[in-house]
């Protein structure tokens, strides 16, 4: 009988989850630990956070599921891995504390055989003074209830506009080190839309604020586009539609400093500027989980686990080295973590090697960096994978061959809805094939056949299914295996 | 009570992109992208090519 836990009810954690049960038999446990009861389907946030869902369509509880199933499920959050055991007892094990089912509060130690991290990122707001729904001054739709309170202060600030005051809207990263800038275009747009529907456009200065250095760098370097027979660029496509809509794109910034109505912010050149605002979403950069790791003597070794941002170290290539020296392979592609072959971490939990999009600082030293997104469809894939290699470890043995799947092999999906209805709504949709660019594989870095930036009603449709395919599947409603993650 | 009349204080400059060279969608396209029937085939389109990299992808 094996034991494995896994860290994380995110994407990542519940995809891993469902296929090891799907895959090992009853008498081998699955355990999940995560500290919030509700799953999160975390891109249609966007649309909550414009009022257009309720919070409701985009979270259902996981105890019911994982009854279903019969995977263990304790709800609370890990703060600490023994990967060599203890002195009680060698196997792994994982120091949890509860946050819900009536223990909260209360600490247990769980051991493991196999472990597989996907705690996700960790909202770093505190990076930057002022910054996030706890400071009190600018929303966040990285959960469902941020979500819900940008829509409340959207609507307050629509209610001002309706009675003619003029309003200043900001969305974008709140930190010269934030990825997914795709989030924050995507509700740029949904703004944008929400402002037209309430007629109220010519009233409102929307800004897009973000660290990128070009428009439609996204955190991946910008894409190629086959268009019509041309190599087009995602700069190119989405400074058109920037253009037509009328929002207003400050590049290469950094924000020091955010106040109820200002925010202070520096750009690549080394300027400071200061931006009055009503309403701003802003992105936190994000961390890994401040999770410990002790060796058997309780001896603290969490720096060989983790790397600094608090991401697990896993299969890739760390070595330090000149950005324009990083090459594909350097990413990682069996998860495995450094030093322990029992242990894994997936989805945003794993610490990538360097960024895609080219790192710059100002004349002042402020580092100005998009970090590597780690979207939806890689972070089940890598789940999935790493649960058929535990799984093969079981039934075959220790010396059972990884599965393996490299970021520079799997695409994303972006769709980036711009308005909502099944014939009015629109959306800026893309296929990022791979995510992170393999030159030795395509001249450009990304397959052409696939890699595409469309802007139409179809890409409403299209994330309106994906919407509901992945809440399904999340489900593990019956064929559930068989959507793709 | 004296009436005050407050003028909203100028906006502050900032380091907007120029944006003035970006292409402009024509009436033609911004018409195609709600067209039912031409967004029926690229939405069959993009899910092919998405289903195409799901499986180039060894899933
Ligand atoms: C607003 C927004 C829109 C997005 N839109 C898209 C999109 O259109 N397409 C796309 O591909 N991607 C999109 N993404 C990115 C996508 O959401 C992530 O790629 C994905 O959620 C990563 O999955 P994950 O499992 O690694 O992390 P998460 O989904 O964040 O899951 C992390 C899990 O770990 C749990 N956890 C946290 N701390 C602990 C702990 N100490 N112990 C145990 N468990 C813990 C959390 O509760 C959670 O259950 C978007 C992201 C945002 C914020």
């Amino acid at each position: 009988m094996a034991n494995v836990v896994v860290l994380g009810a995110g994407i990542a954690g519940h995809t891993a989850a469902l296929h090891l049960r799907r895959m090992l038999g009853r008498h081998h446990t699955v355990t999940v630990v995560s500290p919030n009861s509700n799953w999160n389907w975390i891109p249609s946030n966007i649309w909550v956070g414009v009022g257009k869902m309720p919070k409701t369509k985009v979270v259902f509880p996981l105890a019911p599921v994982y009854a279903k199933k019969g995977v263990d499920y304790r709800q609370a959050k890990a703060v600490a891995i023994y990967p060599q055991g203890d002195t009680g007892d060698a196997r792994g094990a994982v120091e949890i504390q509860y946050t819900g089912q009536d223990k909260a509060g209360q600490t247990e130690k769980i051991r493991y055989d196999y472990l597989i991290n996907a705690t996700g990122p960790k909202l770093k707001f505190e990076a930057t003074e002022g910054l996030g729904p706890d400071a009190g001054n600018t929303v966040s739709v990285c959960t469902a209830d941020h979500a819900v309170e940008a829509a409340e202060k959207l609507a307050a600030t629509i209610a001002k506009l309706k009675e003619g005051q003029p309003q200043t809207l900001v969305v974008g990263t709140g930190h010269g080190t934030c990825t997914c800038e795709g989030a924050a275009f995507e509700y740029t747009f949904n703004v944008d839309h929400e402002l037209r529907e309430a007629g109220v456009r010519d009233l409102a200065t929307l800004y897009y604020l973000t660290n990128e250095a070009a428009l439609g760098d996204f955190g991946v370097g910008g894409m190629i586009f086959n268009q019509g027979g041309f190599e087009s660029t995602s700069e190119l496509w989405t400074s058109s539609l920037f253009r037509e809509r009328g929002v207003k794109p400050i590049l290469g910034t950094h924000p020091h400093k955010i106040t109820s109505s200002t925010i202070t912010y520096e750009t690549l050149d080394g300027e400071m500027h200061d931006l009055d605002y009503d309403f701003a979403m802003l992105l936190p950069p994000f961390g890994g989980h401040p999770i410990k790791a002790f060796d058997v003597e309780g001896n603290d070794i969490t720096d060989q686990v983790f790397a600094p941002s608090g991401f697990m170290k896993v299969d890739a290539d760390y070595t330090p080295k000149p950005y324009e020296e990083w090459r594909a392979d350097d990413w990682p592609k069996t998860y495995q973590s450094v030093g322990y072959d029992n242990i894994w971490a997936v989805g945003i939990a794993f610490a990538p090697p360097h960024q895609i999009s080219k790192p710059r600082k100002t004349p002042n030293g402020t580092v100005i960096a998009p970090a590597p997104p780690r979207t939806g469809m890689p972070s089940g894939l890598m789940a999935k994978i790493v649960a058929k290699t535990i799984v093969d470890r079981i039934q075959i043995g220790p010396k059972a061959v990884s599965h393996t799947v490299s970021m520079t092999e799997m695409g994303a999906v972006c769709v980036a809805s711009a308005g909502t209805g099944l014939t009015r709504g629109s959306a800026a949709a893309m296929i990022m094939d791979p995510v992170v660019p393999d030159f030795t594989k395509y001249p450009t870095g990304r397959n052409l056949a696939t890699t595409r930036g469309e802007i139409g009603l179809y890409g409403h449709w299209s994330k309106l299914m994906l919407h509901y395919l992945f809440i399904y599947k999340a489900k593990a409603l019956p064929g559930w295996q068989l959507i793709p993650e | 009570m004296t009436e005050q009349n407050i003028q909203p204080s100028e906006p502050k400059p900032q380091p907007v992109l120029d944006l003035t060279r970006a292409p402009m969608p024509n009436v033609k396209t911004l018409k195609a992208r709600y067209n039912p029937f031409s967004q029926f085939g690229r939405f069959v389109a993009f899910n092919y090519r998405i289903m195409k990299m799901v499986v180039s992808s060894g899933h």
